[in-house]
């Protein structure tokens, strides 16, 4: 099997593990999860998985102990109510079996609402996909009812601030940050009514969507764009569109890292 | 039966995309979403369409196997088309009505008026105002003589339509009894008489006709001077008299081979079978044992061809081997084996969830379970109440029990037992006590003799107040009030201390209302409807069941829940569920009556047949193999 070469030390390098005498990979799985399935759980989506698993007849490896599980994971959960369109889960085979087959197997046998739609095999001792995760993109799409226009508007010289002052609020209480460096692209597609954005998603470094249109909100207030001001952020839903790795600075779709 | 889709809401929107907003704001939303693997696609052009409703949240409903078993049964049917609808938690409900969204079922998100047939399993009594909470949320009138040409014909079955008339006012026509075929006969009606154009009220009438149909509107309760029941007439002039169905050969009966995969972790969340119908034990307080008489068993053959097909159509790696009294099966070995060489790569894991103590399992798929946990119910403290009771575990059973489990290395040990059992008295209370206290003793002493590490499993104990059921022989009993159930609680409390076992007990005014909806006649429907227009609705969830405001229901409705919960029937009252003929003899369970009072067990029906009244449809009598076949029913 062919690899770029090494970004970091990950767990390259290391003897693949073995099971049974099978040399294991990895099976590297691009879903989409969908309306209405958005709204169940990563635990949800986890069992969903394995069960689907199960069905499909893939030679899928367990983990050693007293109680065995399937060795599935994902590159990230989505928060429940956020739909996915390229979401990445990590199942380890202790089989050979090719990327078409094993594709044609998924399809077959996971439910409606979270399609396959690629395959990519790697060896056992490929990076985590959570360790490779840098930024996340998403579409934002508003609500057609109420005219979002002042906020696509103001999108492109929000972009060109050096600097982005805006409160993060978490349990543990506000703390104001930069979120500047966390924004790598923002356009605005106003026949769609929606923007797309791609910003950081690192365990140090994360931009959540909704900290993203409150900051934009401010912004579009102070009155940049040609049309007034609006008075409430008008109603909005999220579609996680990729998640990415990165090499020499620029993004690559994790599966292909 | 019009076909509409959401009446225009509130804002005019959609009704999906309000749905869709409506989910972003409540717990649990993929409770609504359907979806799931082998859900059935609906069929939008079919002759008739049935909307399934459970009347409990979700995770409850999706794991009743009945609901499993007709959801298929119906929609695999080439005219029909069959969707699930649950009750929405409060917060989901509260919303739609905000929102203008009524009832839609999982499948379609069509709404639930706009079905031809809306169906109801009823498997416990608490469930009722959540039966009115769904018609009304559906935009169906909540009595069966509000409703209207365009209204959908309300069926309801499940283990409490065999007392039905709590509920008559509310619905069409109920089923009694097993529904495979059942099911299909209503489908096949409703069928007809849509195609031949036949009024609604005409179709409701025509289902009377079918065996096991009961329809309230042509049956009549005629009273005596003291209004107490005199008897059921049928419209025609004649008694009423309604035959439960009966699937005799299950081996035969319909089964599906799929089963819904939920997203959402349900309570029972693995491929259940179903091991046998009925139970030969005669536990004098339990109504399965006696509803599903006879016992009725699959082969092995038939068991392990469903488990294989279950388990490659779900992907679920548990199997439950269900019945009323898994230990009874007759060939469990034969299972186990024929199991263990289905499944030889030991990813499928069992479940055995009810086992008597004295259950010889030997070399079981129980000891395949690494369980942490287990469950006896010896039900009663003393053997003299076992025997009242006709429980007949014995005081070895248990001891032998927590030995195994010490051996086992199984954390906790967990019993059953219920208190305001008939005949019983301050002794049989502290007798749970003392049976606490002996098992204590036991485990402690076998793991000191073990040693290597075994430790004593933690003992829980949670008694639940007795409540008499229709077509037991306790049928007649009177129920404790509330003060003396506290009483014998507070007994325990005082002489279980919680280093020996920690003590949990089932709130006294839900068993009431139990007791009172279990035994209700038609008066009890006035109380339902108050109670429900109050705000009851959820009252088997502890912290929605609100007995300040039933008991208003009660007052308003004048009826006095004593004489319905604490009243001792006599043997020649004409009791409310009477009319429905079970193929029990009244004078079999007047027999088990007495001989409780005297403390007389009946044994196991295996050893020969007791006269229950079901001798012509019964397999264990004629069963050679348990040495029945000689004795005469009426010497016993």
């Amino acid at each position: 099997m062919q690899y770029e070469a090494p970004l970091r030390s990950g767990r390259r390098g290391r003897t693949p593990r073995r099971y049974r005498g099978c040399v294991l990979v990895r099976a590297i799985i691009q879903f989409e999860k969908s309306e209405p399935l958005r709204f169940i759980g990563h635990l949800d989506l986890l069992r969903a998985t394995q069960r689907a698993l199960r069905r499909s007849g893939l030679p899928v490896a367990y983990s050693q102990g007293f109680n065995p599980h399937m060795l599935v994971s994902f590159a990230s959960p989505l928060p429940v109510g956020q739909a996915g369109s390229a979401e990445l889960a990590d199942v380890t085979l202790r089989a050979e079996c090719s990327e078409q087959e094993c594709l044609a197997a998924l399809k077959r046998a996971l439910p409606p609402g979270l399609p396959a739609a690629r395959v990519r095999l790697v060896d056992d001792n490929h990076p985590k996909l959570m360790a490779m995760l840098r930024t996340a993109s998403y579409l934002i799409g508003f609500d057609s009812e109420l005219d979002a226009r002042p906020i696509l508007d103001a999108a492109p010289s929000f972009m060109k601030r050096e600097s982005i002052k805006a409160v993060r609020v978490t349990k543990s209480g506000e703390t104001p940050c930069d979120i500047k460096p966390m924004l790598h692209e923002l356009a605005a597609f106003p026949a769609l009514n929606a923007l797309r954005a791609r910003v950081s998603f690192t365990q140090a470094q994360t931009l959540k969507p909704d900290l993203l249109i409150r900051a934009l909100m401010e912004f579009s207030k102070a009155g940049v764009g040609q049309s007034p001001a609006l008075s409430e952020t008008p109603r909005y839903g999220v579609i996680r569109t990729g998640l990415f790795g990165e090499r020499f600075g620029q993004p690559i779709p994790l599966i292909d890292c | 039966m019009s076909n509409d889709g959401q009446r225009a809401n509130v804002s005019g929107e959609p009704a999906d995309k309000l749905i869709g907003r409506l989910l972003e704001s409540v717990q649990k939303p993929a409770r609504y979403i359907g979806g799931e693997v082998n859900a059935c696609a609906p069929k939008k052009n079919a002759e008739v369409r049935v909307a399934f409703c459970f009347p409990d949240v979700y995770e409850v409903g999706m794991s009743h196997v009945g609901m499993r078993i007709l959801y298929h049964r119906v929609h695999e049917l080439s005219y029909a088309s069959c969707e699930r609808v649950f009750t929405p938690w409060i917060d989901m409900a509260d919303a739609m009505r905000g929102a203008g969204i009524s009832l839609f079922a999982l499948e379609s998100r069509q709404p639930v008026r706009s079905f031809d047939i809306v169906a109801f399993t009823m498997p416990y009594e608490m469930c009722y105002t959540n039966v009115l909470e769904m018609l009304d949320l559906a935009g169906i009138p909540i009595r069966s003589s509000d409703r209207t040409s365009d209204d959908p014909i309300v069926i309801a079955g499940g283990v409490c339509a065999f007392s039905p008339e709590p509920m008559h006012a509310f619905i069409d026509a109920f089923f009694i009894g097993d529904g495979e075929d059942g099911i299909v006969d209503i489908m096949e009606a409703v069928r007809g008489a849509k195609s031949a154009g036949s009024p609604r009220a005409d179709i409701i009438r025509a289902l009377g006709d079918i065996p096991g149909v009961y329809v309230p509107a042509y049956v009549s309760v005629e009273y005596n001077s003291d209004g107490s029941i005199a008897r059921h007439m049928s419209g025609g002039g004649s008694p009423a008299r309604i035959k439960r169905r009966l699937v005799a050969d299950l081996d035969a009966a319909y089964f599906p081979d799929k089963q819904v995969v939920p997203y959402l972790e349900i309570v029972h969340d693995r491929v259940t079978l179903e091991l046998f119908r009925g139970c030969t034990r005669g536990c004098r307080f339990c109504q399965a044992g006696i509803l599903y008489r006879p016992v009725r068993e699959r082969s092995v053959r038939t068991l392990v061809d469903q488990a294989a097909r279950l388990i490659e159509s779900t992907g679920y790696e548990e199997l439950s081997l269900s019945s009323l009294s898994t230990g009874d099966y007759s060939d469990l070995e034969g299972l186990g084996c024929a199991l263990r060489e289905t499944f030889p790569d030991g990813r499928v894991s069992y479940s055995l969830p009810s086992l008597r103590l004295d259950s010889e399992l030997g070399d079981s798929l129980e000891r395949d379970a690494r369980k942490n946990s287990v469950t006896f119910a010896p039900e009663a403290g003393t053997q003299r109440l076992r025997d009242a009771i006709n429980k007949g575990v014995t005081h070895e059973n248990a001891l032998r029990a927590i030995r195994d489990s010490v051996e086992r290395g199984v954390g906790s040990v967990k019993l059953y037992c219920m208190i305001g059992l008939p005949t019983e008295t301050a002794e049989d209370i502290e007798g749970i006590a003392r049976l606490v206290a002996g098992l204590n003793d036991e485990a402690r002493r076998v793991a000191r003799a073990l040693g290597a590490g075994k430790k004593p499993p933690k003992l829980s104990i949670s008694v639940a107040p007795f409540v008499p059921k229709p077509f037991t022989p306790f049928q007649w009993a009177r129920q404790d009030s509330i003060e003396e159930t506290e009483h014998k609680i507070a007994t325990l409390r005082r002489m279980i201390p919680p280093k020996a076992a920690s003590l949990h007990w089932h709130d006294p005014h839900l068993s009431r209302l139990e007791a009172c909806f279990a035994r209700g006649d038609r008066n009890m429907a006035d109380v339902l409807e108050r109670a429900w227009r109050l705000g009851c609705r959820f009252d088997g969830w502890t912290e929605q069941f609100k007995y300040g405001v039933w008991m208003k229901a009660f007052e308003q409705a004048g009826i006095d829940p004593s004489q319905y919960a604490n009243r001792e029937r006599s043997a020649d009252e004409q009791l409310p569920w009477d009319f429905i003929d079970i193929g029990i003899s009244k004078e079999y369970l007047l027999n088990e009556k007495l001989r409780a009072d005297i403390g007389e067990t009946t044994p196991d029906c295996r050893g020969g047949c007791r006269g229950c009244g079901l001798q012509a449809q019964c397999a264990v009598r004629s069963a050679a193999s348990f040495g029945a076949a000689g004795q005469n029913p009426a010497s016993i």
